[in-house]
């Protein structure tokens, strides 16, 4: 062989990649472990989530298993009577106010103004017999 | 796990007054009529017991507001406004009878006597034992509450609005359900419903 060849070769064979270069190979894949590890957390906590949703899901599901109509309705039959007393209660407490009101004005003319008036009346003749 | 219950058992201690203060706050209210304090209505039973704090009012108008089953809709009146500022609406009617005039008539009395001394008289028929009352708030500008006490030895009729409930709509539903002499509430109400919503606030049928 030639001897130029077989000193390169024992070059080439003593040579060892630069520490650098070694440095940023080791970097590149820690990042790389790391970068995996949290993809594969998130991964675990959106399972987790599904999960979670599923088990409740079936959970309610097994609790209410269809919407019950008779229950609905029962609810909307008490919030109608609600609202029906709600009704009643006002407009009862309305009509004694006008009642009242009515009475108050039926007792001012009927036996406040008469007097009144014929007092009116009385001093008017007074007067008159006076002059 | 320990700090769990721990953190869990004062997270209860908190909110147990918190779930309470709602009640007591209502009761609390100056415009709060003690009806309950005034007449013992686990002895006297009442004909009509209609007890509609604000939270009732409020899932009922949700439900029925403009809709074909809503009275208030019919006379041109929209519920949730009329509500808004509602905290209760109470309405107690009582047969008398001779076992329970003497304990209607004491506890008409005080309620008057709690009524002349902080509430303003709008009309007062003292001849017929009948009063209807109005509280204002703080500010003077606004109803705090409106009662109503009637008591003519036949029948103790008793009733409180607290919030401020405007008078016109007040008067527009009385007008809306006729001219007649007189309204029967408790026929109104056994027609509606047939039910007497108890003095805690829950709902139970007759």
């Amino acid at each position: 062989m030639d001897e130029r060849l077989k000193r390169y070769i024992a070059e080439k064979r003593n040579e060892r990649c630069p520490h650098r270069v070694l440095e940023q190979v080791n970097e590149t894949i820690q990042s790389d472990a790391r970068r995996s590890s949290q993809r594969s957390f998130v991964q675990w906590i959106a399972s987790s989530i599904a999960l979670g949703a599923l088990a409740l899901s079936v959970h309610s599901l097994w609790n209410n298993p269809l919407p019950n109509p008779a229950a609905t309705d029962m609810a909307s039959d008490k919030n109608k009577q609600i609202i029906q007393e709600t009704y009643a209660s006002i407009a009862y407490i309305g009509h004694t106010l006008l009642q009242v009101g009515q009475r108050s004005g039926k007792i001012i003319a009927e036996e406040t103004l008469p007097p009144l008036q014929s007092g009116f009346t009385h001093t008017k003749e007074a007067i008159k017999k006076d002059l | 796990m320990n700090t769990i219950r721990r953190i869990s058992l004062i997270a209860l201690v908190i909110a147990c007054p918190i779930f309470g203060q709602a009640q007591q706050s209502l009761k609390s209210d100056p415009a709060y009529l003690a009806i309950d304090a005034a007449i013992d209505l686990s002895t006297i039973k009442p004909e009509v017991n209609v007890n509609l704090p604000k939270f009732l009012l409020k899932n009922a108008a949700s439900e029925f507001n403009g809709g074909p089953e809503d009275p208030f809709g019919k006379v041109g009146i929209n519920i949730n406004e009329l509500i808004q500022d509602i905290k209760l609406i109470r309405i107690v009617v009582i047969e008398g009878n001779k076992d329970n005039s003497a304990q209607i008539a004491k506890g008409t009395a005080r309620l008057r006597a709690q009524l002349e001394k902080s509430w303003m008289p709008i009309v007062n028929v003292p001849e017929d034992n009948v009063g209807i009352y109005a509280m204002s708030d703080k500010s003077g500008e606004e109803m705090a509450g409106l009662a109503l006490l009637i008591n003519d030895g036949d029948e103790a009729i008793i009733g409180n609005i607290v919030g401020n409930i405007p008078l016109g709509k007040v008067l527009k539903i009385a007008a809306s359900m006729g001219s007649g002499n007189g309204i029967d509430i408790e026929a109104i109400v056994a027609q509606f419903a047939g039910a007497n919503i108890d003095a805690d606030g829950g709902h139970s049928e007759n």
